[in-house]
């Protein structure tokens, strides 16, 4: 009884398995990842940029005079 | 800079399709899908010289965005409801990737939690380490998925899909 439970329990697994399979195949079809890489870089390389500028704002020695 | 980046791009390739798909499992249409994996890779990007499981960690900050992106659609909806508004905008799935979407339809049969334990052990995770990113117990986490089995066993859709052989010999 308990083996037949966990028999039918693995192959719940075994479907969910080839759903998740299939699932991720089918985005990775429609999804363009080229495109998608792109504009992660392009954020990415703002940010750190960004966070660079930042620091050296703070870094930079107090302006005399003003 | 470049340097400190090295490896990314291969990275990215390899597995951005997976947090996708990930993030559909979690209960959210695919455009959402694509904008969270969109930011949780692009904090991997900024961290990656420091990061040293990347795939564990975009998951973790991508399930992360999903819930707070979540909550913030509910916040919206309830204000625009209140305020007397049309009805919210519903991201919709392609209709070419709708026959792949059945996985996501079954696990809404599932609570929150049991959903989010299924989901994480499908991408591999490990009991202690699902606990750990959950705040829960090991013990917990262990029979939210014994539960989350035991619903799927009966669903009607999961059953079709079921191997006929299954394993014969225990």
């Amino acid at each position: 009884m308990a083996e037949d439970i966990e028999r039918h329990l693995t192959a719940v697994d075994d479907a969910l398995n080839a759903a998740d399979a299939a699932l991720t195949a089918e985005v990775a079809r429609v999804v363009d990842v080229e495109a998608a890489l792109e504009r992660v870089k392009r954020a990415g390389l703002r940010r750190v940029t960004t966070a660079l500028d930042e620091v050296d704002i703070a870094a930079a020695p107090p302006i005399i005079g003003l | 800079m470049g340097d400190d980046h090295r490896g990314f791009d291969e990275y990215f390739r390899g597995d951005h399709a997976r947090l996708v798909a990930f993030v559909v499992k979690l209960g959210h249409g695919l455009q959402d899908a694509e904008d969270v994996a969109a930011e949780a890779m692009t904090q991997l990007y900024v961290q990656w010289d420091v990061v040293r499981q990347p795939q564990a960690w975009v998951r973790l900050v991508a399930r992360r965005l999903a819930a707070r992106r979540a909550r913030r659609e509910v916040e919206r909806v309830v204000r625009e409801e209140l305020a007397g508004r049309a009805a919210p905008v519903v991201d919709q799935p392609s209709v070419e990737v709708e026959n792949a979407l059945w996985l996501a339809g079954v696990l809404d049969a599932l609570g929150t939690r049991e959903r989010e334990v299924l989901v994480l052990t499908l991408e591999g995770f490990t009991t202690w380490q699902i606990a750990e990113h959950l705040g829960i117990e090991p013990a917990t986490v262990r029979s939210h998925l014994r539960r989350a089995r035991q619903r799927l066993k009966g669903h009607p859709v999961l059953a079709v899909a079921l191997p006929e052989q299954g394993r014969t010999d225990g």
